[in-house]
């Protein structure tokens, strides 16, 4: 009996206890506002169905396979008019990577140089990369894309027939540059880029760069040995100049150009900012200790400064490089074929907006999670030893 | 043993004072000093000064000759600006801006196609909304929460009915009309007030205890910041309508504005994160100790901390907010960039020189406005950093 008793008193303590713990007012405040949620998500349904259905529109993917006849005149990929709309997405979104990695490479060089090139002693230099800074950090992307692309490039380019001809047979008119394509095939491409792959890895492994450097040496002799004895079906295509056209070669767009230009310009200003804040952040007594050890300034820029500014650089760079990549999204202000372009021009044909609207966030989403995760593993290399 | 005997055995103690050493040639303050030490210190520098040097006089003489001595200051339509062959008055190598074309248009790049006759009604809107916020951008002037009030809720709906009207006496004038610098400015405005409150909620909800309220707001933050404003825009004036019951129409304008406000709110939201992890957790203590709910801690003790701590944050975000207003122009409304690209290919203006005039002008507004707030963030977060001591002491303890 007492058993019973003092049981049923302690299941009755842990119910209540329990109760407590779990606070009604929090769980009803959490339904109310789950229902709430769910309302909204469900009117927001039920009327873009409403809508759909007045508008006559079929969602779906099937859209997907149809052919597309969209134009892109600087595809990565073979495509013409008669491919499908997945073709036609997937040579923009390949376009907006190319056009990332692009302006990623130069930006960072860019802005390091004009970071650097700040923190110099020369006075001139100094204030000639402040005024650069300043300007283009205080510009709208978009503003400095139009004014190279319809202010600069278009009125100083001269008209195809009068093309700028360079030495290699490169030609600069207003259609871009044209200069001579490599053309091989791509079992080559693949071969020579997992065997320079592998060749990196076995690089790493090395501890004494003197090693390094002569496995390199190695590695790109053989690789140049490789490319000239099994690339007999490669050819560089010259482009030939003709009455109103340039035939052959690869084509370099105009728009290509200026969006390139002017995220790198613009990018770049941002970036020597952020780096050069770095580099200031570092605590003035270790460069001081470094120098009074005997290290000459470049090693101890090298040793001490820059893995420490590294920490501070990193986190702020990647929000730099996902805004670039965004921005690449401005092409369509100037009819670069990105995937920003392509979508929206698929989007006024057939009048998919959801589908749309999901393959943008999909590929923006997923593009900006690559490079937060390789640059968070990048912080996580500059960060390891040094007790974290 | 004492000290002097020491002194005598030890080789390595001084007995008389040294003689002074002559002064440091380096530490002599003169023009020729200040050139060798900053422009000619090493070969290699003073290589890179005359390389410089030359490239900057190079630039100044054709940026100068294009610029103001070549330039077309007075004009009725292209002929001014272009060459004979173009069909104008100029020679043919000639090349310089075109600021007639600027002088000729200025009312449609600022005004857009609003009515002129109804033009008073946004100079009032701007000279009260310069007024108010001069008084609440100074740090020193007090009443900053009624300030605050009213220059982040107040003004923005005036004037929102002052230009759009359609009411009392006021004729009603359609967005369409808007452009130019107006809009930029309206966007701006409008849309850092809506950014503030809706980014202070974000930030609030993704601290919160409630999880599925924090779940949804982190959910809601991290969409949006890996996708590009074009994208949202184009989901305002493509989506957005598809969403609500067919009835309800939105103007484009307030549409795109919302876009640009949500958008914004969400880096706010991060920004206003960052200076509430920043507030030591014995205020919270402190707080709730005293039985304060939790809209009191957080407007009267937690947020007014915070707000301090990231105003230049903020500011910062608030800056690529203006230049992203540009992004408009894709989803074809006529904001001072659209505005000025469509003056600059009228038929009657249009010439090689023109685009480029153009966009130096709009440039240089740009430029002004985003310099100037660059400059008020700097000067705030000096004024803060004197008060930042203060607040690191009360961490430690």
């Amino acid at each position: 009996m007492s058993i019973y008793y003092r049981t049923s008193q302690y299941l009755k303590k842990r119910i209540f206890f329990f109760l407590e713990k779990i606070n009604i007012r929090s769980l009803l405040l959490q339904l109310g506002i789950f229902f709430l949620f769910g309302f909204f998500v469900s009117w927001i349904i039920h009327n873009t169905i409403i809508n759909l259905t007045q508008l006559r529109i079929t969602s779906g993917l099937g859209f997907l396979k149809m052919r597309a006849g969209i134009s892109i005149p600087d595809s990565f990929i073979p495509y013409s008019e008669d491919s499908s709309y997945t073709l036609a997405l997937i040579s923009g979104l390949l376009n907006t990577i190319l056009m990332s990695v692009f302006c990623i490479f130069t930006s960072s060089i860019l802005g390091l140089t004009i970071a650097f090139s700040r923190l110099s002693q020369n006075w001139l230099l100094q204030k000639l990369c402040m005024i650069y800074v300043e300007i283009f950090r205080n510009l709208p992307p978009l503003l400095i894309i139009l004014f190279l692309y319809f202010g600069i490039l278009q009125e100083i380019l001269p008209p195809v027939q009068k093309s700028l001809s360079l030495p290699f047979h490169i030609y600069i008119n207003q259609r871009g540059i044209y200069c001579p394509a490599l053309h091989f095939q791509k079992i080559w491409l693949w071969s020579s880029s997992i065997i320079c792959l592998s060749g990196f890895f076995i690089i790493r492994r090395i501890k004494n760069p003197f090693n390094q450097y002569i496995l390199l040496l190695h590695l790109m002799i053989s690789l140049a040995f490789i490319v000239w004895l099994f690339y007999h079906d490669t050819f560089l295509e010259l482009p030939k100049l003709e009455t109103f056209n340039i035939t052959g070669g690869r084509n370099i767009s105009l728009e290509f150009l200026a969006l390139f230009l002017s995220l790198s310009l613009y990018t770049s200003a941002l970036i020597s900012e952020t780096i050069r804040t770095g580099i200031e952040g570092v605590n003035n007594s270790l460069k001081e200790t470094g120098l009074s050890l005997g290290l000459a300034p470049g090693l101890v820029m090298r040793l001490i400064t820059m893995p420490l500014a590294l920490r501070i650089i990193i986190p702020p760079l990647t929000s730099q490089y996902v805004n670039l990549i965004k921005n690449t999204s401005l092409g369509i202000a100037i009819g670069y074929s990105e995937l920003m372009r392509i979508s929206n021009t698929v989007l006024n044909q057939t009048n998919q907006s959801l589908a749309v609207v999901i393959i943008w966030m999909g590929s923006y989403l997923s593009l900006s999670l690559i490079v937060s995760t390789v640059m968070n593993w990048l912080n996580k290399t500059t960060l390891r030893g040094h007790g974290h | 043993m004492d000290i002097k005997d020491m002194e005598e055995q030890s080789s390595y103690i001084r007995k008389n004072i040294a003689p002074s050493e002559p002064m440091l040639r380096t530490s002599r303050q003169s023009t020729y000093h200040w050139l060798y030490t900053h422009l000619f210190a090493s070969p290699i520098n003073a290589l890179i000064t005359l390389l410089l040097a030359t490239l900057i006089i190079y630039i100044a003489k054709h940026l100068g000759k294009w610029v103001v001595l070549d330039a077309i200051w007075e004009g009725k339509d292209r002929t001014v600006c272009a060459t004979k062959i173009q069909g104008g008055i100029q020679n043919n190598d000639w090349s310089g801006a075109c600021w007639a074309f600027v002088k000729a248009n200025y009312t449609q790049i600022i005004y857009g196609f609003y009515p002129p006759e109804h033009r008073w009604r946004v100079n009032l809107t701007g000279i009260i909304a310069i007024t108010v916020n001069i008084t609440f951008l100074m740090p020193s002037i007090p009443y900053k929460f009624i300030n605050g009030f009213i220059s982040l809720i107040i003004i923005p709906i005036f004037s929102w009915y002052l230009l759009h009207g359609g009411y009392l006496s006021l004729p009603l004038i359609d967005t369409q009309l808007w452009g130019g610098l107006m809009v930029t400015l309206t966007i701006a405005y409008i849309s850092i007030s809506i950014s503030f409150i809706i980014g202070t909620l974000l930030a609030l909800g993704r601290r919160s205890q409630i999880s599925i309220l924090r779940l949804l707001c982190i959910l809601f933050i991290e969409t949006l910041r890996g996708i590009p404003l074009v994208s949202i825009l184009f989901i305002a004036s493509i989506m957005f309508p598809l969403f609500i019951p067919h009835e309800i129409t939105f103007d484009k304008l307030l549409r795109a504005l919302i876009g640009i406000a949500i958008f914004t709110s969400v880096y706010i939201a991060e920004a206003i994160r960052g200076g509430l992890q920043a507030i030591p957790k014995s205020q919270y203590e402190a707080a709730t100790s005293l039985g304060l709910k939790y809209t009191t801690i957080m407007c009267l003790i937690i947020l007014p901390q915070a707000y301090r701590l990231v105003i230049p944050a903020i500011i910062n975000i608030l800056i690529g907010m203006l230049k992203e207003t540009s992004l408009i122009y894709i989803v074809s409304m006529f904001d001072l960039l659209g505005m000025i690209r469509i003056t600059s290919i009228q038929a009657n203006w249009i010439t090689p020189q023109t685009p480029a005039t153009a966009f130096v002008t709009v440039a240089f507004v740009y430029w002004v406005l985003c310099f100037m707030m660059s400059r008020y963030a700097y000067f705030i977060e000096k004024r803060i950093n004197l008060f930042k001591q203060p607040m690191i002491r009360s961490k430690n303890r």
